[in-house]
């Protein structure tokens, strides 16, 4: 007779389940010591249910596939000079910024999975931890190679780990990701698994990378699908840690809800950089922020993921409704500010033309002419010695103690003001950009008064490359310490528009 | 809430006054003004004249506004408490400490 | 400012992409799943259903014309809504409120 095949889910639990054992001469306390301390309690590991029930044999054969076809899209990519066919080269800065504060966040997921993989004491999940580590290096080595083309022809691309420890708007998304391994495994992962992975990164992943296609960057669009097929797999996990922790034990839902009300209010701040880049940067757009926030994360997490976990006392992030507030106003107030301190980053900005303002007006009817369009009128005339034809803002902005954004988050209900808000903590102040922040901070002060503010840090020396030879020689020696060269500036005064107009002199699709 | 540790999780703050010393860093914020897209940071002695001061924000960032020499005066906040400070009187003096905002708006008329 | 507009929906979803295996796999789920919405966009499929998807291998396989392995769907699959209720050698079914 012959052998009888096992069925998936007969492989996976022999696989999980049979390689795992109860130690004998040294305690379970003492191999896994993160276990109990974030006050998770767990009555029984083998109630996990695994819902992808992948082996290892095939993680190896898709993953593998999946790194054949990105390598073969790129290939093909570099072969035909694919980077001259892009829409325009203003295009690229979007994908500056995602290389210099995305890419080096999945670097540390990877860290952060190993950890997991290596800490929690259930074997199911622990495999699962194991494979998304995997994945994350997978996504950053993508990455970095679809990068590597674009760094042979543009500004932008150099320096990105150097920066992403060092330049202002970097320390955003890295604060945040510190913020999420520095905490115990059980949070770690309801942070990024969950409330980043299934909540938020269809934002960056998915529409943002529908506009790389659109905008003729098949290399990013392939690493973005590309990733978030693996993405797939870690909503999966975060959904089903976070059931499964609800289940074991009751007290664990109102540390559960901690976690997610944080960790909602921590990514959507850092998504909202995406927000800019989608209805700004990119010069052919497929879909506003609004619509995809309303579409991924109204519809799909609050219409869907929540209702669905009501059952468990859980209900939507304690914030929520400040974002959905905000929809209309969050994208143009970051792009308003990364347009300002352009003369201090490794991208370029510039002011919207005429038929991209009347996309805005159009996609944001009760905000963008009212209170966006006059800036950049006045920004043609309020111009400072620097390069280009418009207005900087010449000096340092006030941030965010928790999110570190310089704050600029309009306030819906005084749409002519920001959002500021204050504490005293045992005799200093601390200034946040939101609600949502301020409370973060009230949660854990002693966390977040370490935080190492770009501002501060330059005001107390702490950024140039040699000490500056007088007030003029500021800007350009925390430049020399970010290793920004001809990166900064506005893109009608760069090096890209210049070499671009050059590569295309003799064709008829020049960008003006 | 204190932060769920291993140990005694107690750091000082990283930019506490001390670490300043006889400077301060003061936050400046022009209301109804959206054009700057955030209030501004400065470090400076805290025995500073308001006029040098205001003179340093003004002449540096806030006057690159057009609108900014249509302004006849100012009416002046330190947080959200109106106040009127005389120039030659020192930031101590007017009692700004480390980290204070102070917001201005136009006087209408 | 007026109040926020919103009007919400409910329902699952997947995001395919659109390769060839894509629009096999998702030829497949429009022949077993009536009812289902596509809102197509540059590089990928949007594919909704209010209540559940089913994603059958012998369908997929019928569209293919091959073998198919249920685990083949990670490589067209780009996001989804809902929870993976059921991920066998025959079947793949999404929808919401699963227990576990
Ligand atoms: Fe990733
Ligand atoms: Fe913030």
């Amino acid at each position: 007779m012959a052998k009888k095949k096992l069925t998936l889910a007969q492989k996976y639990h022999i696989y999980t389940r049979g390689l795992d054992w109860e130690p004998t001469y040294v305690s379970k306390k003492d191999i896994y010591p993160y276990a109990e301390y974030e006050g998770i309690k767990i009555k029984d590991w083998n109630k996990w249910e695994d819902p992808f029930r992948m082996t290892v044999e095939a993680y190896w054969k898709y993953q593998a596939e999946k790194d054949r076809r990105f390598y073969a899209i790129l290939d093909g990519f570099i072969q035909n000079q694919g980077h001259l066919t892009l829409s325009d080269a203003r295009y690229l800065n979007s994908i500056k910024l995602f290389i210099q504060g995305v890419t080096p966040l999945e670097y540390m997921a990877h860290r952060g999975f190993a950890f997991v993989a290596r800490h929690l004491p259930g074997p199911g999940p622990r495999t699962a931890a194991f494979f998304q580590s995997m994945d994350e290096l997978r996504h950053t080595q993508i990455e970095v190679h679809a990068a590597s083309n674009f760094n042979k022809y543009y500004d932008g691309f150099h320096s990105m780990t150097h920066m992403h420890d060092r330049v202002w708007y970097l320390s955003v998304p890295k604060s945040y990701f510190d913020d999420a391994v520095t905490a115990g495994p059980f949070e770690y992962i309801t942070a990024i698994s969950f409330s980043f992975e299934y909540a938020l990164t269809n934002l960056l992943f998915v529409p943002f990378m529908s506009g790389a296609a659109y905008n003729g960057d098949t290399p990013t669009m392939t690493f973005g699908f590309s990733a978030q097929s693996d993405e797939s797999r870690h909503m999966t996990l975060g959904l089903q840690v976070v059931k499964f922790l609800l289940e074991q034990h009751e007290d664990n839902v109102p540390i559960i809800q901690r976690w997610i009300d944080k960790w909602w209010w921590r990514g959507y701040r850092l998504t909202s950089l995406v927000g800019a880049m989608m209805d700004y940067m990119l010069p052919k757009r497929v879909m506003s922020w609004k619509e995809s926030f309303e579409l991924y994360i109204e519809d799909q997490i609050l219409e869907g993921l929540f209702r669905d976990l009501e059952r468990y006392g859980i209900r939507p992030p304690l914030h929520m409704n400040q974002s959905i507030k905000e929809k209309e106003f969050l994208s143009h107030d970051v792009y308003w500010i990364l347009f300002s301190f352009t003369f201090a980053a490794a991208f370029h900005s510039w002011i919207p033309k005429e038929e991209e303002m009347e996309w805005l007006a159009e996609k944001y009817p009760r905000t963008f002419n009212q209170y966006y369009r006059w800036r950049y009128e006045k920004a043609k005339e309020a111009k400072t010695p620097l390069p280009g034809d418009r207005f900087y803002y010449i000096g340092l902005p006030q941030l965010c103690q928790v999110c570190q954004i310089p704050m600029g988050f309009t306030n819906p209900d005084d749409p002519n003001n920001f959002v500021q808000r204050y504490v005293e903590y045992e005799g200093e102040i601390y200034h946040f950009c939101s609600d949502g922040c301020k409370w973060i901070f009230e949660q854990e002060p002693e966390k977040y008064v370490q935080a190492w503010l770009p501002v501060h840090e330059i005001y107390k020396g702490n950024c140039f490359a040699e000490p500056p030879k007088g007030p003029d020689d500021v800007v350009p020696q925390v430049l020399k310490w970010y290793n920004i060269q001809t990166d900064n500036f506005d893109y009608f005064v760069s090096e890209d528009y210049k070499n671009w107009k050059e590569w295309h002199k003799d064709m008829a699709t020049v960008v003006v | 809430m204190p932060v769920k540790a291993l140990y005694n999780y107690k750091f000082p703050p990283r930019d506490r006054a001390e670490v300043f010393g006889d400077d301060i860093l003061v936050y400046a914020y022009w209301i109804d003004n959206p054009f700057f897209c955030a209030a501004s940071t400065w470090r400076v002695p805290k025995n500073m004249k308001w006029k040098d001061f205001i003179g340093q924000i003004f002449g540096q960032l806030y006057g690159l506004d057009p609108d900014f020499k249509k302004v006849k005066g100012w009416k002046w906040y330190h947080f959200d408490q109106e106040f009127n400070p005389s120039d030659e009187k020192t930031l101590t003096e007017l009692g700004l400490r480390h980290k204070s905002i102070v917001k201005f708006k136009p006087i209408e008329k | 400012m007026t109040a926020v507009e919103t009007k919400r929906e409910r329902f699952v979803a997947v995001d395919l992409q659109k390769t060839e295996e894509g629009y096999n796999v998702l030829q497949a789920i429009l022949k077993d799943n009536p009812g289902t919405r596509i809102d197509e966009f540059p590089g990928y499929y949007k594919v909704k259903h209010p209540e559940k998807l089913i994603i059958k291998r012998e369908t997929v396989e019928s569209f293919m014309g091959r073998s198919w392995d249920t685990q083949e769907f990670n490589l067209v699959i780009i996001s989804y809504a809902g929870n993976f209720a059921e991920w066998d050698d025959e079947k793949i079914l999404i929808q919401w409120d699963t227990h576990m």
